[in-house]
């Protein structure tokens, strides 16, 4: 008897908690921002992949949680005062302009941003990519409205054209979107005279992005679905990829896969300085090696802070880096 | 001698069916390596091989025979000729034959070690990381011998031993690499086994090493053939067994470590070759042991090929790791192997020890201790964190008199703190569950396929409907993990009722069948990888009040248990003198492990795949509070909920603002806690 008593108690107590917790619950909901999306009382509305945000007024306080919508920001004159993955950002995303000032808050990773920290930010708005904040979204969004973007909807280029300039009507800077866009167009523009100054007038490519596992190299072909071939193929290149594309328009192959590229393309690559397999583990590779492209020194390495999948600057960035690689 | 086969003694006729064996087995792998050899995205087929081989080959189908294809296979073969000799030996070492690398945790711990060098940006040659996994190996191989010193010959000692290493070494690896986000998708090819390679360099180096350490093997043979007739007979015709049994985990360790160095930790094909080439009547290990290397080079081979006729790589997102392939072939072999196996542990194996339960002063004391103890990790949880908030701050909010922001900070911690703090409870709980039934130490829910059944369930929904709304997630997750324990249960179920070690063996290997689908989901539908490894690693990031709603039944679910108290003592007591009482056994054991399989399954739905709390929570609470259900229940969950609470409270501190997920946290607090319960366990089992 006495043992069924304390079974009952400990069970009991366990009963408590979930009383506790749940009660808990409710009263961090009635303090929730109501900041759902789908309001229409708003002065701004904003387009996002879960439908239209409403904001009072443009946001001043941002925390970018995607490095695409960082250099957005930072394009758009913005400082942002809390970023996710900030070693990652100045490590892979180089463009001008595109650098972080000082005292931009750390947040964590982008997958799993530090909400508190966020929180104690006081920001106004959060911004991020729809598949990162499948988990937290509800806790963001208690926090300031969130726009997430998808930056996967075909076609790239024009997705992420869409998805700056929601981003610039949220932070009240739409007017200066079409200017800012422009410089894609202009730097194309800029290339495809110079190219053809050259007589490189649609030069044949493919680009890539590689990384070693356990010293076994894996590259990333881009297809024409990428965001960096739409932006290449702008200044009149022609891409000569035609791999399955994935989400992002990639093809990821190992060393036997450059054997698909034609003989007369010029194969573009970024690769981290300490961990670029073309000049490490490949560089006796006999496929490697034996690539026309390789023999004919038409293999060229792109800086490595010239970021494929990112916005604004970093397509910019992919025009200007290719130029001078090219030499012209 | 403990273990048997289960097999049909053959006669020792091996000769006649050795040659055969051997001559089927070296067609077939010639076969399969010359197929290898064909598949790739460039057009290189059969017509270049033979070309290349009579030395007329052109140029560009000589490179990409020299440059890719070559490396491939020869890594192929290295990396099974090792593993295959090194299951024998190891098979054969402990007459045990579910033991290889990869089931006694050498892979793991060699995998580990090569992460670790890789993290510590030591400069990774071939050789130096083939050393650095050797010595990863030999620790894990140590561990796993002394947990098991006084029964190192029960399977399911020896299994359950393994499968805690290897839980414990591949979430040490996550650690390491979770924090570089843009190499995830490499470590996700390497950590399941792949065979790509950057050129020749490497295979031919370990390859070389293999080949050394393969041909040292049969000097082994005539002593461990004589071991296949028990300890003391062996002693007794002049075989030194200790020496021997050293020598053959070493060999072993090395051979394994040389195929993760090469081309990761591969499953299962350590465990498959040495099984398959006995099947075909090899029995002497001068026989065996190459044979068994035959077979490992033919599984990874056939096991490639498959996975690259699947899903080309020039049609494809990326190549399907060749692991994950032997892991699918694997997992069920071992579950028929497991199936057979007479483990003796049926009344023998109690490794429970049913300590005489403390006084009921002390009990108090030691519940009070331990509820003291979970309200001092709660409220360190609420101080500590990524924003510096004091105690003064806590309290004040706690009382209602806190500012905006530090309230702002408090109520956030709060509620994922519960969840953490339930979590563990429930989990702690689920671990009682099974290991009441299975009767030892080291069993918990996640070695009966629960958790990778929630695994599986949770990544079916959202590959095969996307569009499902997320509050079906956890849902799926617990049907997937009682959905697993109920193909264990009915496997693992013979006429005799349901033996409490082959249950968990067969569990081992339905969550390795299990975690390979999954893999496979993840690969095809090209998921992101990141957010997948995060969720299997357990994580309590994001949690809030819905999730504490989720974990309602499970709460109930570990009442209920408390509650059925006197059945569950008497599962402790073996298999005769309950049945004399008038207790159906079966039943008792099937609705306990039900309820390991509802509280563990949905745990994981809330949090995802939390190990080790279900191991050490209850071990713990036994040692304090005696094995008598009613104590035991409530002063685990306590315990398991101030490891989880404070595994979530170092994670969001440690690496502030990076989190750790708590699933890993949890890894890193019990294994050295295992490590210490090690010491113990010859003085608990005597």
């Amino acid at each position: 008897m006495r043992r069924l008593l304390r079974a009952l108690t400990s069970g009991a107590a366990a009963t408590a908690l979930v009383l506790a917790a749940a009660g808990c619950g409710g009263s961090a909901g009635d303090t929730a921002g109501g900041d759902a999306p789908g309001g229409d009382g708003g002065a701004i509305t904003v387009q996002t992949a879960r439908g239209p945000v409403s904001l009072d007024a443009p946001a001043t306080r941002v925390v970018s949680l995607e490095w695409t919508y960082t250099e957005g920001l930072l394009a758009l004159g913005v400082n942002p005062i809390g970023h996710a993955d900030p070693a990652g950002y100045a490590k892979w995303v180089s463009a001008p302009d595109a650098k972080l000032p000082e005292g931009v808050a750390d947040v964590g990773t982008r997958q799993e941003p530090s909400l508190e920290k966020i929180r104690a930010l006081k920001p106004d708005l959060i911004v991020s990519d729809e598949a990162r904040v499948a988990a937290n979204y509800d806790q963001l969004a208690d926090i300031a409205p969130v726009l997430a973007f998808d930056p996967l909807a075909d076609p790239a280029l024009q997705t992420m054209k869409t998805n700056f300039t929601e981003l610039a009507k949220a932070v009240g800077k739409e007017g200066e979107a079409p200017a800012v866009l422009q410089k894609i167009d202009t730097a194309a523009a800029d290339l495809e005279s110079r190219l053809e100054k050259a007589d490189k007038a649609g030069l044949k490519y493919a680009v890539a992005q590689a990384f070693t596992a356990n010293d076994a190299p894996q590259i990333r072909m881009h297809t024409d679905k990428a965001l960096v071939a739409q932006v290449l193929n702008l200044a009149g290149l022609k891409n000569t990829w035609t791999g399955k594309p994935d989400d992002w328009g990639m093809t990821t192959v190992g060393v036997e896969g450059v054997t698909d590229v034609p003989d007369d393309a010029t194969f573009l690559y970024v690769a981290a300085d300490d961990d670029n397999p073309f000049k490490e583990q490949l560089a006796d590779n006999p496929v490697w090696t034996g690539a026309a492209f390789v023999e004919d020194d038409r293999a060229i390495a792109l800086d490595p802070g010239t970021w494929f999948y990112g916005g604004v600057l970093s397509s910019v960035h992919i025009l200007t880096m290719t130029g001078k690689a090219l030499g012209v | 001698m403990t273990a048997t086969t289960g097999e049909a003694k053959v006669p020792l006729r091996a000769r006649p069916s050795a040659l055969v064996a051997g001559g089927a087995l070296a067609a077939a792998l010639c076969a399969v390596a010359v197929l290898h050899l064909t598949l790739g995205t460039s057009g290189v087929g059969l017509g270049d091989l033979v070309a290349f081989a009579t030395g007329d080959a052109d140029a560009g189908a000589e490179a990409v025979l020299l440059g890719s294809r070559l490396p491939r296979t020869l890594a192929g073969l290295a990396s099974g000729v090792a593993l295959g000799v090194a299951g024998a030996l190891i098979q054969g070492s402990t007459r045990n034959p579910l033991g290889a690398p990869d089931t006694l945790g050498v892979n793991a711990g060699a995998y580990f070690a090569v992460a670790l060098a890789a993290y510590l940006g030591l400069e990774t040659g071939t050789l130096l990381s083939g050393g650095a996994a050797f010595l990863g190996g030999l620790a894990a191989a140590a561990i796993v011998y002394l947990l098991t010193a006084r029964g190192v010959l029960t399977p399911g000692r020896l299994l359950l031993a393994g499968a805690c290493v290897t839980l414990g070494g591949m979430a040490g690896a996550e650690f390491l690499q979770l924090v570089d986000e843009p190499s995830t998708r490499g470590v996700f090819l390497w950590g399941n086994g792949t065979l790509l390679q950057s050129g020749l360099d490497r295979p031919l180096t370990i390859g070389a090493v293999v080949l050394a350490a393969a041909l040292l093997a049969p000097a082994l043979a005539r002593p461990l053939d004589v071991l296949a007739l028990g300890d003391d007979t062996a002693e007794s015709l002049g075989v030194r067994v200790a020496r021997t049994r050293v020598l053959a985990w070493l060999l072993a360790v090395l051979l394994a470590a040389a195929a993760v160095t090469l081309t990761g930790p591969i499953g299962y094909v350590g465990l498959m070759a040495p099984v398959a080439v006995r099947r075909l009547g090899v029995r002497r290990h001068l026989a065996l042991l190459p044979l068994a290397g035959l077979g490992g080079a033919l599984l990874v081979l056939a096991g490639d090929a498959a996975a690259r006729l699947a899903l080309p790589p020039s049609a494809g997102f990326g190549e399907l790791p060749v692991g994950v392939v032997t892991a699918l072939i694997g997992g069920p072999v071992f579950v028929l192997l497991a199936r057979r196996t007479q483990t003796g542990d049926a009344d023998a194996g109690a490794a429970v020890a049913v300590t005489a339960p403390p006084r009921g002063p002390r009990y108090a004391a030691v519940l009070a201790g331990g509820l003291l103890a979970l309200a001092a990790a709660t409220l360190v949880g609420l101080r500590i964190g990524d924003v510096d908030v004091s105690w003064g701050q806590v309290a004040a909010s706690l009382t209602g008199s806190g500012t905006d922001e530090t309230d702002a900070v408090v109520f956030y911690r709060l509620p994922r703190i519960l969840v953490a703090a339930l979590a563990g409870a429930v989990l702690a709980v689920a671990g009682a569950a099974v290991q009441s039934v299975v009767r030892n130490p080291l069993a918990e829910p996640g070695f009966l396929g629960v958790t990778a059944g929630s695994s599986a369930g949770a990544v079916a929904l959202i590959t095969v409907l996307p569009g499902a709304p997320a509050a079906l997630i956890p849902v799926f997750a617990a049907a997937g993990g009682v959905l697993a324990l109920a193909v264990v249960v009915a496997i693992a179920r013979d006429r005799h009722g349901l033996d409490p070690t082959r249950v968990v063996l067969v569990g081992l290997g339905v969550a390795v069948t299990m975690s390979a689908v999954t893999n496979m989901m993840v690969v095809a539908e090209q998921m992101n990888v990141s957010a997948a490894l995060t969720w299997m690693a357990g994580s309590t990031y994001a949690r809030d009040a819905t999730t504490l709603g989720w974990l309602v039944v499970p709460a109930l679910a570990a009442v209920l248990f408390a509650l059925s108290a006197r059945p569950v003592n008497m599962l402790a007591l073996g298999d005769d003198l309950p049945r004399a009482l008038g207790l159906n056994l079966g039943r008792a054991r099937l609705l306990a492990l039900l309820a390991g399989a509802v509280l563990a399954s949905g745990a994981a739905a809330a949090v995802g795949n939390v190990g080790f709390v279900a191991l050490v929570a209850p071990h713990l609470a036994r040692r304090l509070a005696g094995g008598a259900t009613a104590r035991l229940v409530p002063v685990a969950a306590v315990l398991g909920a101030v490891l989880v609470v404070a595994a979530d409270a170092l994670g969001r501190t440690l690496l502030a603002p990076v989190e750790i997920p708590v699933g890993i946290m949890t890894a890193v607090i019990g294994t050295p806690y295992l490590i210490w319960l090690m010491r113990r366990t010859p003085a608990a089992a005597a």
